[in-house]
């Protein structure tokens, strides 16, 4: 006969044990996993942060690294893995569902599958039996996933990082654009009291911090007038946009650059460039095994225009876990809490009659 | 040392020494590099100098040179044109840039009949510099939105939908220019940055089959226009079949760095590029494959290729990755690189191609004739790639793309360039210009409605919410209300609207909610907000007062009828014993004087009145009076007789307001109707009034010594008054008004009640609603002056008020002074009325019986205050003088000054001016002139202040939060001594 076993008041918050890898939040299938409570406490303290962003643009290895990855660390031992040597060949994606990472700081972050990704719509095309029966079309169900989950990221983080990988995708930024819209809104907190109601009424819409991350940055980029170039453009896209793109973490906030500073920045647009990861020094020994001079490693590996990988990273990481950390709903919800909500949120995007009624409108 | 000496030696040579020179040899033998490239680069540099002044024409476009941002998604309509090599004569060649619309002569420009085939290129590109490549960067430049966009301008909700509409344009445009190419072009290739496809162009491809499909009708006339094109073409207006090439560019040769993929593949590799190779056409496969997959099962390739916007080829590669460079693994290959960076446009063939940004609406041409085909070793260039499919065309051979045996081949036009012109161009004219009423014109329409996905959604989701909106205001709505109310509901509306309402017609829709709204409220639920005097607005539904004239277009008319609030107010008449109830005012003279003389009817009417001077519309039969004869009649003093006696005409039953009126009438023979514009004019009309028979009760209204200076004014500004086409005061008098004028009737009023012994001390005043105990006047002590003319007479005054009786016993030892009961009347809204002495902040009841012993002195020092918090709501609860912080208790209003003048040789004069509301208020003050009223001796007065004050301009309303206005006050020096008696 199974007994209840009491856990200990004490023991119910401490940490569990520190987590090596992602676990599943959301499967390749859509469905909710449950197995990521058990990395989640009772506290209130907490900072979800979830990353979006077409195919191979870095989303997983980004992730790693706020995780705790190092710059320096093998491909392998990435906490989010990352597309592997046959997936590029396949044009293929990696990364499916949604992934969940807890650090030991109370940082839940969020790796999801590519949107509007021909890779996705492939394998949709490839099982288009399966598909719901609400759906006309596998693209149309593409669609729909792409923009489920990036309202769903929108509904449940404080920073969503919008990961790109070149610039400018206007249909990513459309794409954005159009989530916002169909982000669902912000469930009233369950009360008896009509007042309370009343007062709810007035609060607005919860809105995530958006965080652009041009990942894979070439030396030019950091230009400041290409930076500045870029954070224009965003602000003019996003000017009537509710999502907050500023003051969360750019460039000119972590003050690495001397060229890049608020004051040259003046519409501090949550735009944080890093360079390509994997430009890994060279080793002294493959220069001598190759028979060239011992000398040549003195010479400059590359000329660069930024600050090393590791200090924007590092720099980059500061930021986010320093995101405000508004509430996502009118009442404050504890981790545990967040995971039943997302959990809630993740079946309502599904069912939401705000998607449904655009799907409707997809031929 | 040696070493030393040896360092310093060779690290730093002298500049004159032979060490040097050697040195710099040894540097120029060093850098081989330099030298061999300083001889090529000479060498090269004149043939390329002619390479180019052979080829040019005499006069060609700079666009080649503009070309060096681009845009995604951009419009780079480039189409290759490729003249046969079978010429075979390189120096006929053509090498040239037009736009369309092609404006020259074609005969002129192009000479060759031989067949070309046509190359579209489109699709999303990242230029060199990348920032340059937003299709944003042409928004912030474009003159349409120069204006808002440049520099940080707040959002504006216009701005908002203008922006979205922008974009959809830009994108409308985007389309249409896909079909044109679409039509004229026999190969499209399609640039993207990335190794992915963007399934977004599905959607896209879609809808501009569906478009193209419907008016093909309509592009068979449009050529048929064309004259002299063959039969066959103007048969088939869609002539050319298409092949889509898909071209992934990754831009390798300049940055590395974006190839991710390959870049890591090719480290792996380094050094066999068969491997390498292999890699990259492997992924060119996978991508082929699914790109095939996905254009299959989406329906854009379909197995009727006359139903299809494109194919693409069965059997060939369509799709091309431009690989990335040898990683730069050296210094050298970092400065080689950074060479290539600075000098890439003339790096290789690709960059004919490189997209630029078409000057809106031109579609730039490129015409090249490609200069050698003979085969290069490296297999996997773009130039190769294409060239298979190019060789196809024009070897007059179609694609044989059909993805089922047995369909019909497509179709093929083989253009000559004279001839691919000419239908370009009315292509051109067609697509970009629609004419407005053709079907073309309504396909695009449906066209741009298919492709903004967003809007329709929008507007679809906001059309269900505003009713919902509109609902939730018209709930619980009353039968008419403010608009303030009104204001209130349409937010929370906007509220619900703004919880439901998504994407960019939200604007629209909220401006369609608000009008909504302000239909519902006009349409019978506007109240009537005209505000009354004391500041409260009237209740009724929206209406036009009894006088006012409905407006034609006021439909449906609205009723006439009065203002009110039913705010009624108890208030006391004139002389404070009679006690009637007043309905908030909206009209000054209902509040100051139609009130008042209502009651007076059944009160005060006996009493003896002191009327102040009003205008009195002057008679035609008189219009020639002798102003200077009236002015000299009398000169200082003037009279005003107003009332009859009390106990001799108590029959005297004449208003005091129409006194002066119908004096004039019984005594015809004095010709002083004389225009009574200007207090000295109107006194000098009121001084014969009926002087000789009633001497006892008469009343002066003495201006002593400002008479001088009255009267020059009154001569000097007389002319203009009697010009002045209004000739009296809409207002009341004050600071602020015009000097001269009088109001038609007087705000004030003063009544004498009769003997001073109508007073008792001990008992305070006996009329109804006075607060307990607050009902005593203050006395006021008038020292006689020392050594005065008075002093004289004190034995005798004494005598006189020792015949009073014990009334006031401590008077008879007191010699040098006299005593006179003064007092000042608050009234509040619910009728309390109390005296109120200065003394405290809140009033209250003096303590002891018999009334105040002293007190009168602050009255005639100090300003008192307009408004004084009431007591009554302290009494009400009970808790005796303890305010209840709560609620602020209603404010009494100075209303009325009673005084008890003494029987002395001492008069009191009432000078009262009143500045209703903080400074720069204007003050008012009574009809009297500068210089007030002189009071008869020993008798009773009341003077009735104002019961709203008004200016010409505006009315000044009472304190709305029981909160007196520090700054309203009655101006101290309203009680004067002086020793002039009233003038009989």
């Amino acid at each position: 006969r199974p007994v209840a076993i009491e856990v200990p008041v004490h023991k119910r918050l401490s940490v569990p044990a520190e987590m090596t890898q992602s676990v599943k939040l959301v499967d390749e299938s859509g469905s909710w996993c449950e197995n990521g409570l058990e990395m989640l406490l009772d506290l209130n303290d907490y900072l979800v942060v979830g990353a979006l962003g077409m195919q191979g643009s870095g989303k997983s290895t980004l992730m790693s690294f706020l995780a705790g990855n190092d710059c320096g660390d093998e491909r392998s031992s990435l906490i989010f893995k990352p597309e592997s040597k046959d997936t590029i060949l396949k044009a293929s994606h990696e990364t499916y569902g949604i992934d969940l990472f807890v650090t030991k700081e109370r940082i839940l972050l969020l790796d999801t599958q590519p949107v509007l990704s021909s890779s996705v719509l492939d394998d949709l095309l490839s099982h288009e039996k399966n598909l719901p029966p609400e759906y006309t079309s596998a693209e149309n169900y593409a669609d729909m996933q792409s923009l489920q989950l990036a309202a769903f990221l929108m509904t449940v983080c404080h920073v969503v990082l919008v990961v790109i990988d070149w610039l400018p995708d206007l249909s990513l930024m459309e794409f954005l654009k159009r989530a916002e819209m169909l982000k669902p809104p912000t469930p009233s907190p369950p009360t008896s009291q009509a007042q309370d109601v009343e007062s709810s009424r007035d609060k607005e819409d919860y809105s995530p911090n958006v965080a652009f991350v041009l990942n894979k940055a070439s030396p030019s980029d950091f230009h400041p007038s290409v930076v500045k170039e870029v954070e224009k453009s965003i602000t003019s896209v996003f000017k009537n946009s509710k999502l907050k793109f500023q003051g969360c973490s750019s460039l000119a906030r972590a003050n690495i650059m001397p060229s890049l500073t608020p004051a040259s920045l003046p519409l501090d647009v949550n735009l944080f460039l890093i360079p390509h990861f994997h430009e890994k020094e060279m080793d002294i020994t493959t220069i001598y095994n190759n028979g060239q001079s011992i000398l040549y490693s003195l010479l400059p590996q590359k000329v660069k225009c930024h600050p090393r990988t590791e200090t924007l990273v590092r720099s980059f990481r500061n930021q986010i876990y320093g995101a405000s950390r508004s509430p996502l709903t009118h009442t404050s919800l504890t981790e545990k809490n967040w995971f039943h909500y997302a959990a809630r949120t993740w079946e309502t995007m599904r069912k939401s009659s705000l998607m449904s009624d655009f799907n409707r409108l997809l031929t | 040392k040696v070493a030393d000496a040896m360092y310093e030696l060779y690290m730093y040579p002298p500049e004159e020494s032979k060490l040097y020179e050697e040195f710099e040899s040894l540097q120029t033998v060093l850098d081989i590099d330099m030298r061999f490239s300083e001889g090529r680069c000479a060498k090269v540099l004149p043939i390329a100098s002619r390479t180019y002044q052979d080829n040019a024409s005499s006069h060609y476009t700079s666009i080649v040179h503009e070309n060096k941002p681009g845009r995604s998604p951009s419009l780079p309509l480039f189409c290759l044109i490729n003249q046969e090599k079978s010429a075979g004569k390189m120096s006929q060649s053509i090498n040239d840039v037009f736009n369309l619309p092609f404006g020259g002569d074609t005969e002129e420009v192009i000479g060759d009949d031989q067949s070309i085939c046509v190359v579209g290129l489109f699709g999303k590109s990242d230029g060199q510099e990348k920032s340059k490549g937003l299709l944003l960067n042409q928004l912030l430049k474009s003159p349409v939105f120069k204006a808002q966009h440049v520099g940080q301008v707040p959002v504006t909700a216009e701005e908002a939908e203008e922006s979205h509409l922008f974009w959809k344009d830009q994108e409308f445009d985007y389309a249409r220019a896909l079909i044109f190419m679409f039509t004229v072009c026999h190969i499209v290739v399609l640039s993207h940055p990335k190794t992915t496809f963007d399934t977004s162009y599905v959607h896209l491809f879609r809808a501009l089959e569906t478009t193209r499909m419907s008016y093909l009708q309509k592009n068979c006339q449009g050529l048929a226009q064309m004259g002299n094109l063959p039969e066959e073409r103007q048969r088939d207006g869609n002539s050319i079949s298409n092949v889509a090439l898909l071209r992934y560019v990754p831009l390798g040769y300049c940055h590395s760095w974006r190839y991710i993929r390959i870049y890591v593949y090719i480290r792996i590799s380094q050094g066999d590029l068969a491997k390498k190779l292999n890699a990259v056409q492997r992924i060119q496969q996978n991508i082929e494959d699914q790109i095939f997959r996905i254009l299959r099962k989406s329906r854009v390739l379909t197995n009727n290729l006359n139903h299809c916007l494109f194919s693409v080829p069965a059997n060939q590669a369509f799709v091309h990755i431009v690989s990335g460079s040898e990683p730069e693994k050296t210094p050298m290959d970092i400065l080689t690189g950074s060479f290539r960076d600075n000098f890439s446009p003339e790096y290789s063939e690709e960059s004919l191609l490189e997209p630029g940004i078409p000057v809106n609406p031109n579609i730039p041409v490129m015409v090249d004739s490609l200069p050698s085909l003979s085969p290069t070793k490296n297999t996997n260039s773009f130039k190769t790639f294409l060239q298979q499919h190019i060789d196809i065309i024009l070897n007059g051979r179609g694609f044989e793309d059909s993805l089922v045996r047995g369909t019909a081949p497509a179709h093929f036009e083989f253009p000559t360039l004279n001839e691919w012109i000419k239908v370009a161009d009315a292509m051109y004219e067609l697509y970009m210009y629609p004419p407005e009423e053709s079907k073309l014109y309504e396909e695009f329409e449906s066209l741009q409605t298919v492709l903004d996905i967003d809007m329709r959604f929008s507007e679809g989701r906001c059309a269900k919410v505003l009713p919902i909106a509109s609902r939730t205001y018209q709930d619980n709505a009353s039968s008419h209300y403010t608009s303030i109310v009104h204001e209130n509901k349409f937010a929370q509306a906007l509220k619900v609207y703004a919880q439901h309402a998504r994407g960019p017609a939200y604007e629209l829709f909220a401006r369609k909610l608000e009008q909504e709204c302000d239909a519902f409220w006009e349409n019978g639920r506007q109240l009537c907000e005209v505000i009354s005097l004391t500041g409260h607005h009237c209740i009724l539904k929206l209406h036009l007062l009894p006088e006012e004239e409905n407006t034609p277009e006021q439909q449906p008319p609205l009723p006439q009828m009065p203002h009110t609030n039913n705010n009624r107010t108890p208030c006391a008449c004139n002389c404070g014993k009679t006690i009637g109830h007043r309905d908030d005012p909206f009209d000054l003279k209902v509040a100051n004087y139609d009130f008042f003389q209502d009651l007076e009817e059944k009160c005060c009417n006996k009493f003896h009145h002191i009327a102040f001077p009003v205008y009195i519309p002057r008679r035609l039969s008189e219009s020639s009076p002798v102003p200077e004869k009236t002015l000299s009649s009398e000169g200082m003093t003037e009279e005003v007789e107003a009332a009859a006696d009390l106990k001799e005409e108590q029959d005297g039953q004449i208003k005091s307001g129409e006194k002066t009126k119908t004096i004039p009438d019984t005594q015809g023979d004095q010709p002083f109707f004389s225009p009574p514009l200007s207090l000295g004019q109107s006194g000098n009309d009121g001084v014969m009034t009926s002087h000789d028979s009633q001497a006892r009760s008469m009343v002066t209204m003495d201006i002593l010594s400002g008479s001088e200076s009255i009267i020059p004014t009154s001569k000097g500004s007389s002319v203009s008054r009697q010009l002045s086409a209004v000739g009296y005061l809409q207002g009341m008098t004050c600071s602020a008004s015009h000097p001269g004028l009088l109001p038609k009737y007087s705000s004030w009023s003063l009544v004498c009640h009769g003997k001073g012994n109508l007073y008792s001390h001990s008992k305070g005043l006996d009329q109804p609603n006075f607060l307990r105990d607050m009902n005593f006047l203050l006395p006021w002590d008038i020292p006689i002056p020392k050594g005065s003319k008075m002093d004289l007479n004190w034995p005798e005054l004494e005598k006189t008020s020792g015949r009073r009786g014990g009334r006031n016993r401590e008077r008879k030892t007191q010699r040098d002074s006299f005593r006179a009961y003064i007092g000042l009347e608050y009234e509040c809204p619910r009728g309390h009325r109390f005296i109120y002495s200065g003394a405290d902040k809140i009033p209250k009841a003096p303590g002891g019986a018999g009334g105040p012993k002293e007190g009168g002195n602050k009255l005639v020092t100090s300003d008192m205050p307009l408004h004084v918090p009431c007591t009554c709501s302290i009494h009400l609860k009970g808790t005796f003088l303890i305010p209840n912080r709560n609620t602020k208790p209603p404010l009494g209003q100075l209303i009325r000054a009673f005084i008890v003048t003494p029987e002395a040789p001492l008069y009191i004069q009432l000078n009262p001016k009143v500045r209703p509301g903080a400074h720069p208020c204007p003050v008012f003050y009574p009809e009297c002139g500068e210089e007030g009223v002189i009071l008869a001796k020993n008798s009773f007065w009341v003077l009735r202040f104002p019961y709203v004050y008004v200016t010409e301009a505006e009315p000044i309303y009472p304190p709305t939060d029981n909160q007196p206005v520090l700054g309203a006050k009655l101006f101290k020096g309203m009680f004067l001594v002086t020793v002039n008696p009233p003038k009989t």
